[in-house]
């Protein structure tokens, strides 16, 4: 038996979905660095490009969850949708 | 039966031309968003209009830049977009009594003078250190910002409410969801990231529909309206696909932004920036009844090692434009902020100033250690109280002004 969460992530440019068992403890930050680091398959999320970082959003809340922000803190539960946004940054 | 008055429309969509005409904007950037969002302010009734940017126009930017100047308009305005999109831009206000001010230059180096009285903030940079400046600032002196930028036919648009007192600690900036500041130094150095990354720039339609987003984000802040159903909120639009989000900003409790604003009014002082900074200490300790030290925001740095030559030289600049191009005025090669093998020595960075200092230091100018008219400079003393002064100047040392708008007067 397992304290995690359910999440599944979704990738900010294709379809592909990424489900996990995270720590509620798990901030936003080390959420992208797993996803960065990937699993067996490969990495989900490619590096990000400078000064564009990825972000994390709740689907059921649109809330976001800030880099040092836990899962919890940001009121995830076991089978919410995580999207992940890269804002625009051209101008 | 219809109005011919000049604002029915606009009053009927609900804005108070009275209160737009005594707004001020400050829009930063003048690339295709800026141009586009400051259009739109200047044709709603904004009464005055700040505009900077240290760009020069390309012929790559025409598609997507309708303040793009005409032939015989480069003989008189040049190719700088401040001073271009500022004098067309002039023409098409139509406030009472318009004022546009503009600035060929960084934001950085025009201080917090640029930011007196001003009503909203609108960010049209394209680098992560220039927003995460305008963040700080307008926590600062508790001003609404709108924050736009694209990636291509993806467009994004983010709103910060006025925040003050204990709402200024715990709202969410900018930085709280982008802490990677690459690049923090050179929208150069930034540009060839993006390109290297594949950030595809705005096209005119991304331009246009952001510009209205964000020009009406920055109409309902001048009114005290929030856009969207929660107060600090995210938009983003793909102009292609149609996908869109809202997103509920949050505050992430180890931002590296500043979540203060001003607690009490600064002291104004009578040292100007052409005044040295040994007048300065002088009179802040004279007005303190104290000996007072500067703290000095980013770092100065006085002189640094020349990795190539090893001439020790005076750079007197704060870092960050030092960092825009650290080379050498006597041989051209690059600089070494630490020890230089070649020298042994190493870079003098300042990041507070006293009496104490060398004095090569203090008899600078104000202006040449980086603090422009209406600079705000925290002073400490030795038990560690801190107050903030303002130096002597005007908006007219920040910025200068576009045409005047006679013929519709």
């Amino acid at each position: 038996m397992t304290n995690g969460i359910e999440v599944n992530f979704t990738h900010p440019r294709n379809a592909r979905l990424f489900t996990a068992d995270i720590d509620p403890q798990c901030t936003g930050q080390r959420a992208i660095d797993g996803l960065l680091a990937g699993d067996n398959q490969g990495p989900f999320l490619e590096p990000p490009p400078a000064g564009q970082p990825y972000q994390l959003i709740v689907k059921r809340t649109q809330g976001q969850i800030p880099p040092n922000v836990t899962f919890a803190a940001a009121g995830v539960v076991n089978g919410d949708v995580i999207e992940i946004r890269q804002a625009g940054q051209g101008a | 039966m219809h109005s011919n008055e000049l604002f029915s429309r606009e009053r009927l969509a609900g804005y108070d031309p009275e209160c737009l005409a005594t707004s001020v904007a400050l829009v930063v950037g003048a690339g295709a968003l800026g141009q586009n969002t400051a259009q739109n302010l200047a044709l709603a009734g904004v009464g005055e209009i700040r505009l900077v940017d240290r760009d020069l126009f390309e012929d790559h930017n025409r598609t997507r830049s309708p303040a793009y100047p005409l032939p015989e308009e480069k003989a008189s305005y040049g190719l700088s977009k401040a001073r271009a999109v500022a004098h067309k831009l002039k023409r098409l206000m139509t406030a009472p009594r318009p004022v546009m001010r503009y600035a060929h230059q960084w934001i950085q180096q025009l201080g917090d003078g640029a930011f007196r009285g001003v009503s909203v903030v609108v960010c049209c940079v394209d680098t992560p250190s220039g927003r995460a400046y305008l963040a700080d600032k307008s926590r600062l002196h508790g001003i609404a910002l709108i924050e736009g930028g694209f990636n291509g036919s993806q467009i994004s648009l983010s709103c910060y409410p006025a925040a003050l007192g204990e709402e200024a600690q715990t709202a969410p900036c900018w930085q709280c969801a982008n802490q990677d500041l690459v690049g923090a130094f050179s929208c150069r150095f930034y540009a060839s990231l993006a390109e290297e990354a594949g950030i595809i720039p705005a096209i005119q339609n991304a331009a246009g529909t952001l510009a209205g987003l964000q020009a009406e984000a920055a109409i309902l802040a001048i009114h005290g309206q929030p856009i969207g159903a929660t107060k600090f909120i995210a938009f983003d639009l793909n102009l292609r696909t149609l996908k869109t989000q809202s997103i509920r900003l949050a505050t992430d409790p180890l931002c590296p932004g500043l979540h203060c604003s001003l607690a009490e009014s600064p002291v104004r002082l009578e040292t100007s920036t052409e005044d040295t900074v040994e007048h300065l200490l002088q009179e802040i300790g004279d007005r303190w009844n104290r000996a007072a030290t500067l703290k000095i925001d980013p770092p100065l740095i006085w002189t640094a090692p020349c990795a190539r030559c090893g001439v020790m030289t005076f750079v007197r600049s704060r870092d960050w434009l030092w960092m825009m191009s650290p080379h050498c005025g006597a041989c051209g090669g690059g600089y070494s902020v630490v020890d230089s093998e070649a020298s042994g020595r190493s870079a003098t960075i300042y990041v507070e100033l006293s009496l104490e200092t060398d004095v090569q230091a203090l008899r600078s100018t104000c202006g040449e250690v980086g603090l422009p008219p209406l600079s705000l400079v925290e002073a400490r003393s030795d038990s560690g109280q801190s107050k903030l002064f303002e130096l002597a100047g005007t908006l007219n040392e920040i910025f200068e002004q576009g045409d005047d708008n006679d013929q519709w007067n």
